[in-house]
């Protein structure tokens, strides 16, 4: 085996962990402040993607315009998504909110499943020539996916530790109460989490398309993906879930390509089930 | 005193009567019979899927990937090695339980609630890819075909009528057996843990191995329950083990209601028939299946059976008069109130 076919490996391993990283950081983030578990956030993801095919292909936008609008357009439906999905359900068990997500995405799913039917759809990439890096072929799309992924988890990072909405919600995540008690508006704390959030999984969506095409059912495997990143991290954990998301898609491309193509996804939910059970609070929790 | 039939079976016993008259008078022909088999068949998914969330306070993910299991362990049974399906029907859940025993081992020795959802969804997800991925074994894609039905002194419950009372039996074999397990020591260890698990602990239940035999025991029955999908449908396919399944069962749980014994089985009348009565809409029945979940978890939390029950109660009150009766009245609202 050729050291290029490592190299090419190692890259297309950071492209898929790149968007596991943005993805996983607004799950993970929306847990760690929330306790709650968003399980349409792939939903959201693949809505981003179809609706950045609509406004380019039907509406004729261009890629830039199109995917700012939908990711502001999505960030702005988050607040709808909290406040009819997720705030209504607060007073019951933990349970209840999920199975409020799960409707959510469900109808999600198969409402995209009859707008747009079930085939790929391909947008049109603002550029995309193939770059020879030292024998790995790099699309010049894809590393505009890489580089705006990292700009965003670093927005993010900046955001939760410097600003005064990061510090009340990094608060609120720590201690509801004790958050309301020194006067924190918990209420448009939950609002922005799932604001922040849902952009988030809409800019993965727009992101996505660079490297795949847009389709309908994108959103359930990356959701679970997500929840193995979420997982061997540390629920809730932000920072440990961007470290985890790049090693796993680095190791699941390693994995594809020398030990099984087929069971490339299985992959991930094994190195979940083994890190539950040595280290069920997982890599970066803390018991 | 004693031999006083619990309140629900009443109102239950009634219903399944009902449902056991239905295939002689108004669901005639074959078609429509076939949606009745389904109808046991997802009562007793149901049934044990509530027994994690109704009894335990838990939730599991993976439970549809149980289901599928149970349903390729008596298919494969039968086709590659000539076994009865009625052998089929004791490998099934017995191979589920072992395999819920053992997750069930691994993630419920540290986790609950949210992280349990989410481990047993990984653990779901896994089973699926497997089963969609293996292919030597179980066919890939297409799943196997042609698994043959159960036979009675040579003669083959194929008929959905023959079928469906077969199974209906069954239903009301687990039902009781399910009613017997909650008032027995085991029970109620199980609900005492789920009530406050520390407590329990610390009056001597052995919290984590309750709840692991709890786990594997509602694997095992949605086993069963599958290789009766098995075979009677007669086929077996990857999208059994799917989270579609899933959202299946949870409608019948929490539209029919949660911790009841017969709320499950309602819920599969009302899963199954409203489905097919939204048949038409095609794609957009699923739209309105996650509408109408959101809809009665916001709405009507308690579920549609102890919702019936309740009014059923109130309307007995009403027609009661004397301190007594409004005393004994208020006593049973509040016991219906702790069912939840």
């Amino acid at each position: 085996m050729s050291w290029d076919v490592i190299g090419q490996q190692l890259w297309n391993g950071l492209l898929n962990g790149s968007i596991y990283v943005i993805f996983a950081a607004g799950l993970s983030l929306v847990f760690g402040v929330m306790r709650v578990i968003n399980m349409a956030h792939g939903e959201l993801t693949m809505l981003g993607a179809m609706l950045l095919f609509t406004v380019t292909d039907l509406v004729g936008l261009g890629y830039f315009t199109g995917a700012a609008l939908v990711v502001v357009v999505m960030a702005l439906a988050g607040f709808l998504v909290n406040r009819v999905t997720v705030r209504p359900f607060l007073g019951h068990s933990e349970l209840v909110v999920i199975l409020s997500t799960v409707a959510l995405s469900f109808m999600l799913l198969n409402g995209s499943l009859v707008v747009w039917g079930s085939g790929p759809k391909g947008v049109d990439k603002p550029f995309n020539e193939i770059v020879q890096v030292g024998g790995v072929y790099v699309t010049t799309a894809s590393v505009l996916l890489v580089g705006v992924c990292f700009a965003a988890v670093l927005g993010l990072y900046l955001m939760l530790t410097f600003t005064k909405l990061g510090k009340k919600t990094r608060a609120t995540g720590q201690n509801l109460l004790g958050a309301r008690l020194i006067g924190i508006n918990t209420t448009a704390v939950y609002d922005t989490t799932l604001i922040v959030a849902s952009g988030l999984a809409a800019l993965a969506g727009v992101l996505i398309v660079l490297v795949s095409s847009a389709s309908p059912n994108l959103g359930q495997p990356l959701l679970i993906t997500g929840f193995a990143v979420v997982i061997v991290a540390g629920m809730g954990n932000v920072g440990g879930a961007v470290a985890v998301g790049l090693f796993m898609g680095v190791t699941e491309a390693l994995f594809g390509q020398f030990v099984s193509t087929y069971y490339r996804q299985g992959y991930l939910y094994v190195v979940m089930i083994v890190v539950l059970l040595l280290r069920p609070q997982g890599l970066f929790g803390r018991k | 005193m004693r031999l006083r039939i619990p309140p629900g079976w009443w109102l239950g016993g009634l219903l399944l009567l009902l449902v056991a008259m239905v295939p002689l008078f108004v669901f005639t022909n074959t078609y429509n019979r076939g949606l009745l088999v389904l109808i046991v068949i997802y009562a007793i998914a149901g049934l044990s899927l509530d027994y994690i969330m109704g009894e335990m306070g838990q939730f599991s993910f993976g439970h549809a990937a149980f289901w599928g299991f149970g349903a390729y362990v008596s298919a494969k049974l039968a086709l590659d090695l000539g076994i009865s399906p009625w052998i089929g029907f004791l490998a099934a859940p017995a191979a589920a339980g072992l395999v819920g025993l053992l997750i069930g081992y691994i993630a419920l020795r540290r986790t609950r609630g949210l992280e349990l959802a989410i481990v047993t969804l990984g653990f779901g997800v896994l089973a699926w890819t497997v089963a969609l991925r293996w292919r030597p074994v179980t066919g890939g894609p297409s799943g196997l075909r042609q698994v043959p039905p159960p036979s009675l002194f040579g003669w083959e419950i194929r008929s959905e009528l023959a079928y469906f009372y077969f199974a209906l039996l069954l239903l009301l074999g687990i039902v009781f057996l399910l009613s017997r397990l909650r008032t027995s020591r085991f029970g109620r260890g199980v609900r005492s843990i789920h009530e406050n698990e520390d407590l329990a602990k610390s009056v001597g239940v052995a919290a984590t191995k309750y709840y692991v035999m709890a786990f594997s025991f509602a694997c095992a029955l949605v086993g069963f329950s599958g290789a009766l999908y098995a075979h009677h449908f007669r086929f077996v396919n990857p999208n059994l083990l799917g989270l579609d399944y899933m959202f299946i069962f949870l409608i019948v749980v929490l539209v029919g209601g949660r911790g009841t014994l017969w709320g499950p089985v309602l819920g599969s009348a009302i899963f199954v028939l409203v489905s097919e009565w939204l048949r038409a809409l095609q794609e957009y029945r699923f739209v309105i299946f996650g509408v109408v979940l959101l809809l009665v978890v916001l709405f009507m939390p308690i579920g549609v059976f102890p919702a019936l029950q309740r009014a059923v109660r109130s309307s007995r009150e009403r027609r009661k008069s004397g301190d007594e009766a409004t005393a004994e009245g208020e006593d049973r609202a509040r016991a219906g109130v702790g069912m939840e």
